[in-house]
């Protein structure tokens, strides 16, 4: 039976164990729970760079695009191995699930995106076609008229709006065929009536929210998502990092889940 | 636009802008070098080479980079040097024979950029125009060419994303009418059934077809723009250097900017006395972050400063073989020696083998690969065919996508004798040995 405790504190040695950035934000190797303690973007003052951050820099395959390509909160890069991608590829198809998508039915996608978040589009992209479907992209700044001839065109089973600016109501289709990006970085959209993904720049996809539910779903196995008391946040926790570990790391936000709404 | 061919003691030659502004350029370039990256500052001082010198000079002598350099020392210093800062990445072999994370900062990113937009605007691509992309994956590459696009003016932009259902994938393109068509020659031929008939012969809204990543196939290439009835354009570039150069309307070999991207040849033959042939190395004089110096990139190409009618000063540069046995699939470029290496390290010696490439049925896939190896390995086949699936980084992706199958077989030695083996066969429609392709990006 899974322990989430017994998890976090293993994941918490470990970080300190094999990166500078954990060794440093720790002092001596967590012995309990209690001595794990919250952090925050701020604490990444401590780190020169990535390579403060990482379990193996010969590991490294690739990086989680900012959801901004310009802009993030987090001071650097963040690196990915295979490992924590094919973690990654197992919570989008959890999410994708969770969404109701049917695998089945090979469905299309069009990921709208515009021009700040074309890369974090791709990143999105990428995912739902390693499950075999096609997901096209298209890069928008104009009208509601612009957003609705382009889905129209596409002719897709599924639309995911990467941007609040994409307005979805302008779109007259099932409202659960529109998927929303919520991200820790943003105002939350908070429209129940549509599925939604969540992610943070420092971890990509945090989980799902089905239509017409008010918490994300999200695999509990892989990412430990908490209240800090002090500040009422969530945070974080990759309890299978592999490459890039995050230990209570705040999301700036509070994130409902199933356990904590 | 000012340029000569420099000729250097070790009898290559390279092509170099000629203008004061030019070599203050190479001159700024050096110092940087020199000043910020470990290993071409341990280069420049072991060869007596100084900042201070004349850069023509430093240019000269400068040693080559090879991709061990590349692979092994330059990209991690690179990661060190960008490792508090901000970088996109892809991960590949390219030349390099292993996967290696090649980074990009925003300034070499919008170097690259700033080469692409000549590129597309050469093409015909201008303000109003809308642009489509498609490719089997990679959307982030595609991301990129979209944002240059959009710095011309294009009104509309997206990627389409195809799969094996190459009909339903290109469904929508009738809907989206492009005016410019990006994509690889290879998907291009395998959708072409599904793409001909969308439109009236010879009347497409497609103005502009660009190709990138394999050579076209001369004869596919005026099918196409009889078919579609638009211009064909190539565009040319390395995984290591980034895109470098594009046709324009008339064809007749890719034009570049040398005072960006600088092409050394080596082993350099006259062909004429403004064409010079043989093998080349790139130096990336634009790149303020990951920058090469006499990289070889594999390609043996023919470089002219000869006048094109089209009126552009440019030199143009056209590839005329591979340095390397390989073959290409979906525009990744895979050599033999990474297949042998692969086998190898799971069955021992391999030997010799050979690979034959062939068109699938749309229903069963893209491409069949075909390894003929020595009988002695029959035994071993089920770990053969699992590194093929699995453990060549390109060829793993593909196989996922659907798009690759694979087949192994053995036969006596004397099939494999070296002295009569072809190493690589490329029965594919279109995409065999191409007589002088006149660019290959």
């Amino acid at each position: 039976m899974f322990n989430v405790e017994v998890a976090l504190l293993a994941a918490a040695r470990k970080a300190f164990r094999l990166t500078r950035f954990y060794g440093d934000v720790y002092k001596s190797e967590p012995a309990a729970v209690s001595e794990i303690r919250h952090i925050s973007v701020s604490d990444y003052y401590r780190a020169a760079g990535l390579l403060d951050c990482v379990v193996d820099r010969e590991a490294m395959i690739g990086i989680l695009p900012p959801y901004l390509r310009d802009a993030s909160r987090f001071p650097f890069t963040i690196p990915e191995d295979e490992a924590e991608l094919v973690l990654r590829q197992q919570r989008i198809v959890r999410a994708l699930k969770d969404l109701g998508v049917d695998f089945a039915a090979s469905p299309r996608f069009l990921i709208v995106t515009d021009e700040r978040r074309g890369t974090f589009a791709c990143e999105v992209a990428k995912g739902i076609y390693w499950e075999g479907f096609q997901a096209s992209l298209t890069c928008l700044n104009g009208t509601d008229d612009d957003l609705r001839h382009e889905v129209a065109i596409h002719d897709s089973d599924y639309v995911v709006l990467t941007s609040s600016r994409h307005r979805r109501l302008a779109l007259d289709r099932p409202k659960h065929t529109v998927i929303l990006t919520e991200h820790c970085s943003d105002r939350s959209i908070d429209d129940h009536d549509y599925p939604a993904l969540l992610y943070a720049d420092e971890v990509d996809l945090i989980g799902s929210r089905a239509a017409g539910r008010s918490w994300y779903d999200h695999e509990g196995e892989q990412l430990l998502i908490e209240v800090d008391p002090a500040t009422q946040l969530s945070h974080v926790t990759k309890l299978q990092f592999t490459c890039f570990p995050l230990i209570r790391y705040s999301l700036g936000q509070r994130v409902p889940t199933a356990e904590v709404s | 636009m000012k340029f000569d061919f420099h000729r250097h003691e070790d009898a290559s030659v390279s092509l170099l802008g000629t203008r004061t502004c030019d070599v203050d350029r190479m001159r700024r370039f050096f110092a940087r070098l020199h000043r910020e990256f470990g290993h071409y500052r341990a280069v420049m001082d072991c060869s007596g080479l100084s900042p201070e010198s004349s850069p023509l000079e430093v240019f000269s002598r400068f040693p080559y980079t090879s991709r061990e350099d590349y692979r092994d020392i330059l990209q991690p210093e690179a990661l060190s040097r960008l490792s508090a800062g901000r970088f996109v990445c892809d991960y590949s072999s390219g030349s390099t024979d292993r996967c290696v994370l090649r980074l990009a900062t925003p300034a070499d990113e919008l170097a690259e950029q700033a080469i692409t937009e000549r590129v597309f605007r050469r093409a015909g691509m201008r303000a109003g125009d809308t642009f489509v992309c498609a490719d089997v994956g990679f959307p982030e590459i595609y991301e990129f060419y979209l944002r240059a696009a959009r710095a011309l003016g294009v009104r509309r932009s997206s990627y389409l994303h195809l799969n094996r259902d190459y009909a339903r994938s290109l469904e929508p393109i009738r809907r989206i009418a492009p005016d410019v068509f990006l994509t690889l020659p290879s998907l291009l031929v395998r959708s072409w059934p599904h793409l001909r008939s969308v439109w009236p012969y010879g009347r497409s809204p497609i103005r502009s077809l660009i190709y990138m990543g394999e050579p076209m196939h001369p004869g596919f290439r005026r099918e196409v723009a009889e078919t579609l009835g638009c211009r064909v354009y190539s565009f040319y570039g390395t995984t290591e250097t980034g895109g470098m150069a594009g046709d324009c309307d008339l064809g007749n070999g890719c034009h570049f900017d040398p005072t960006m991207i600088g092409p050394t040849i080596a082993q350099a033959e006259f062909v004429d006395d403004q064409t010079v042939q043989g093998d080349l190395y790139l130096t990336t004089w634009h790149l303020r972050d990951h920058p090469v110096v006499k990289y070889r990139v594999g390609d043996v190409v023919r470089i002219t400063t000869r006048p094109c009618p089209c009126g552009e000063d440019s030199p143009r540069l056209s590839v005329v073989e591979r340095t390397h046995e390989g073959f290409v699939l979906a525009g990744m470029k895979l050599r033999y020696q990474t297949v042998v290496d692969a086998l190898t390290r799971v069955a021992g010696d391999v030997g010799l083998l050979a690979i034959t490439l062939s068109d699938l049925p749309e229903s069963e896939g893209h491409t069949l690969i075909r390894v003929d190896l020595p009988a002695r390995l029959a035994p071993r086949e089920r770990e053969l065919m699992d590194v093929l699936k699995y453990e060549i980084f390109e060829l793993n992706d593909l196989y996922q996508f659907g798009l690759v199958r694979f087949q192994l077989s053995f036969g006596a030695d004397e099939a494999l004798d070296q002295r009569k083996l072809r190493r690589v066969t490329d029965h594919r429609l279109y995409m065999g040995e191409l007589p002088g392709d006149p660019g290959e990006s």
